[in-house]
């Protein structure tokens, strides 16, 4: 059924070309294609450089994708939007309402609390100003940053508070497309495995992720199906047995 | 999706003679005229709560172009388009351009002597605007002064001081002040805080911003510093030598940038 | 009269022109027409626009009076009177109620004029906008685009300053909602009197060259804010010396060491002497 799908990658590759560099291309990744459902978790795996954290910015628009499709398919029955080729309004939108993301590396705002980074991200939904600051309370108490860091700005904090952070920005705004590149990479095994709760407990509202995991226990806790990328190509796509 | 509160069409600025062969060129210096092609059929759309970054070195025409927006240049064609009015602003009256400038408008200058009066005070500089808007209650156009100088973190004590006898901060927080006056839906920004100290520039971005959220005005932002614009911006238009050569959302224009020029001013950034 | 000169000194093409302009002005209240200022027996900055206006205007049956700051018997009044009769053969009284025409400098006259009469101003200045900008090309932008906020905020910084608004002659007025005026330098107290009047204002400025009108019963509203009200001088416990009116405006006078109070109005102060409970309007109550 067509409302099974929220994203459809067909024939996506990315190719850089380095002006600066004579003009040199680099490709990141080729020929990927791939359909997500609607309440299925994907997990990339691969080397190091071998198009993961690029195929995921190509979805949220961060790159430009050089060739491909990004079908997007948003809830009860809306236009199928092409996330390649469509608009920076449109994406923008998207943003704020729909696709959220969890960057690699956190480069924070400057100069804004926490506090404020994560109720912002429901604010650009539309939420009311006071609504929005209890929700992302709540979600910062969840993800263990405690009270005394709300007025706290991010840049001052360590690794794993960062990504902390990070993760709640994009938890909190109720989106149906999470994109996670790393979440839980600077955790420490506590801080990964209520990490990795939150993100499953979105299963019941039936969102849908794709997550890069370096670590293997992580990703195969996370994941329905695994993707697995060499070389920019896709090796295999596989269904993640999680009882072995 | 949200509305669009301006849209631009094929605006053009050339200084001297012109030619037939002027839009052609690859420069912003015509070769067969001589003329200078300053902005160069340059087309966008803002859309409504947004803030566009323009950035561009010295020349590559976005003062400019702002400018003409604000009706202080007049270009030599071009339509531009303001949602809720019906034709090209550019075909008003000189009343009907002073109304959109008064009530629709506002406009902070990298240079306070360009958007201050030196001769009058801080609030006298702002209460133009509102005995423009018809304000002729003394009581309530010094409180609205006083609100719109809390909002900008201007000190009140301040308030009847003489623009010479203030620091640059103080003056651009006056200017934006005055720009927020009118309640109007757009606010253009030609470089607000070049030359500043960085603390003092800080301040004042985070102060745009904070304003930007809190009454949802569009913006649009000179700047040729790409880290004022990745603050700010949600999109960016990149000019060189008055024409647009590339526009994107603004993490897409940072990280993954295409026109070679873009790709230079990326790598420059320290 | 004089012989060898035009009827009224100037030629009939000049006051044809003064007339025109006049006629102008009057067609658009407070807006300053400009005028080809003739050259005359007196000095430009003693009265020759005024003087221009009067001379257009005057015909064999008219009456005139001239008055300097209230008083008849100045002598630049006395001078222009002379001249007049010189070159017209003019009747001149000094009872305001039987002038047809008269010519004053800074003052009006106390008693109500009426439909049958003409004020003529002297303006020194005529551009009230001056206070503000300098430049001529830029006030009459101003003007014709009804961007009056400068003086605007010339008026709000004075009550920064000073707690109110400090301009005390030449008090810029909104002429029928439309332009902003100098009512030339009139005090404060005179300037309720061009509302809604019941004669024709004329005023003329020879060196600055325009003559600009306000005619009867045109709305004449002095710039105020809603919570600093335009005010008059205040004469509340003085009285005339010399006539004992508590209603007129006063000019103070250093005598020896004291300091006493007589009307400017010096015509209508004799009309009190003889009799302090003539009035002001013949119009009943």
């Amino acid at each position: 059924m067509m409302q099974d799908i929220i994203l459809e990658v067909r024939n996506l590759s990315k190719k850089f070309n380095l002006h600066l560099l004579g003009g040199k291309v680099i490709t990141a990744f080729q020929e990927v294609s791939f359909v997500l459902r609607r309440g299925e978790f994907l997990g990339i795996s691969g080397k190091s450089g071998s198009g993961k954290s690029s195929l995921i910015k190509c979805i949220y628009r961060t790159y430009l994708p050089t060739e491909g499709e990004i079908v997007y398919y948003p809830k009860n029955n809306g236009v199928p939007i092409d996330l390649a080729k469509c608009s920076d309004e449109k994406v923008i939108e998207l943003r704020h309402k729909s696709i959220g993301y969890v960057s690699q590396f956190f480069y924070p705002i400057p100069r804004v609390s926490c506090l404020e980074i994560v109720s912002q991200a429901l604010i650009q939904q539309g939420a009311d100003k006071d609504e929005a600051k209890r929700k992302a309370k709540n979600m910062l108490l969840r993800l263990l940053i405690p009270e005394k860091l709300f007025d706290a700005y991010p840049s001052t904090f360590s690794g794993g508070e960062k990504q902390r952070v990070n993760i709640a920005q994009a938890l909190v705004k109720e989106a149906e497309l999470l994109l996670l590149d790393e979440p839980t990479a600077s955790l420490d095994k506590t801080s990964k495995a209520i990490i990795l709760e939150e993100i499953l407990k979105l299963k019941e509202r039936r969102v849908s992720a794709i997550g890069i995991f370096h670590d293997d226990e992580d990703l195969k806790r996370f994941a329905d199906r695994i993707l697995v990328l060499e070389d920019g190509k896709i090796k295999e796509v596989y269904k993640n047995d999680k009882n072995s | 999706m949200r509305d669009w509160i301006l849209k631009v069409k094929n605006l053009t600025k050339i200084y001297g003679d012109g030619c037939p062969k002027c839009l052609e060129s690859e420069t912003n210096k015509c070769s067969f005229c001589k003329a200078t092609i300053a902005v160069n059929s340059v087309s966008f759309t803002l859309y409504r709560g947004e803030i566009l970054g323009i950035v561009g070195e010295s020349g590559s025409g976005k003062s400019t172009l702002v400018r003409s927006l604000y009706f202080d240049i007049t270009p030599t064609f071009g339509e531009v388009y303001l949602n809720g009015e019906e034709r090209n602003i550019f075909d008003f009256n000189s009343e009907e351009k002073r109304r959109l400038r008064n009530f629709k408008m506002g406009m902070v200058y990298q240079n306070p002597f360009l958007g201050l009066n030196f001769e009058i005070t801080a609030g006298g500089n702002v209460a133009e605007k509102l005995l423009m808007a018809n304000w002729r209650n003394y009581f309530n156009i010094r409180r609205r002064i006083k609100e719109l100088f809390e909002k900008t973190e201007f000190p009140l004590s301040r308030i009847d001081d003489f623009p010479s006898t203030l620091s640059g901060g103080m003056l651009q927080r006056v200017q934006i002040a005055k720009a927020l006056a009118n309640n109007p839906e757009i606010i253009f920004l030609d470089e607000p805080t070049s030359g500043l100290d960085l603390s003092v520039q800080a301040r004042l971005l985070d102060l745009i911003k904070k304003i930007q959220h809190e009454f949802k005005i569009s913006m649009i932002l000179v700047s040729h510093d790409l880290g004022v614009i990745r603050l700010l911006a949600d999109r960016v238009l990149v000019m060189k030598e008055g024409r647009i050569i590339e526009s994107g959302l603004t993490d897409q224009i940072l990280e993954d940038p295409q026109h070679p020029y873009t790709q230079l001013l990326v790598n420059s950034m320290l | 009269m004089i012989k060898g000169y035009n009827f009224a000194f100037i030629d009939e093409y000049a006051k044809r022109e003064i007339r025109r302009k006049i006629l102008k002005a009057v067609s658009i209240p407070g807006y300053q027409v400009p005028f080809g200022s003739r050259e005359l027996p007196i000095a430009r900055g003693w009265g020759t626009g005024g003087l221009q206006i009067t001379l257009s205007l005057i015909g064999k049956e008219d009456i005139l009076k001239v008055i300097d700051q209230g008083c008849d018997e100045s002598v630049n009044a006395v001078n222009i009177k002379r001249f007049v009769k010189a070159t017209t053969g003019v009747s001149i009284t000094t009872d305001t109620l039987k002038a047809t025409i008269i010519q004053t400098r800074h003052r009006i006259p106390e008693e109500e004029l009426t439909e049958t009469q003409i004020l003529v101003f002297q303006v020194p200045y005529p551009e009230p906008l001056r206070l503000v900008e300098p430049q001529e090309s830029e006030t009459r932008r101003m003007h014709a685009e009804a961007d009056y906020a400068k003086i605007w905020v010339y008026l709000y910084e004075n009550i920064v300053r000073w707690g109110e608004i400090t301009i005390g002659a030449r008090y810029p007025v909104l002429v029928n909602g439309r332009y902003i005026m100098d009512p030339s330098p009139i005090p404060r107290y005179d300037v309720p009197k061009l509302n809604y009047a019941r004669t024709l204002y004329l005023f003329g400025a020879g060196r600055e060259k325009r003559i600009y009108a306000v005619p009867p019963f045109t709305e004449i509203k002095p710039l105020e804010f809603e919570d600093h009200k335009f005010r008059i001088e205040d004469f509340t416990d003085k009285c005339c010396a010399l006539c004992g009116s508590k209603d007129t405006f006063l000019d103070e006078i250093i005598d020896g060491d004291k300091r006493i109070f007589t009307c400017s109005d010096t015509s209508f102060c004799k009309k009190r002497r003889k009799n302090p409970n003539i009035p002001k309007s013949s119009r009943k109550k």
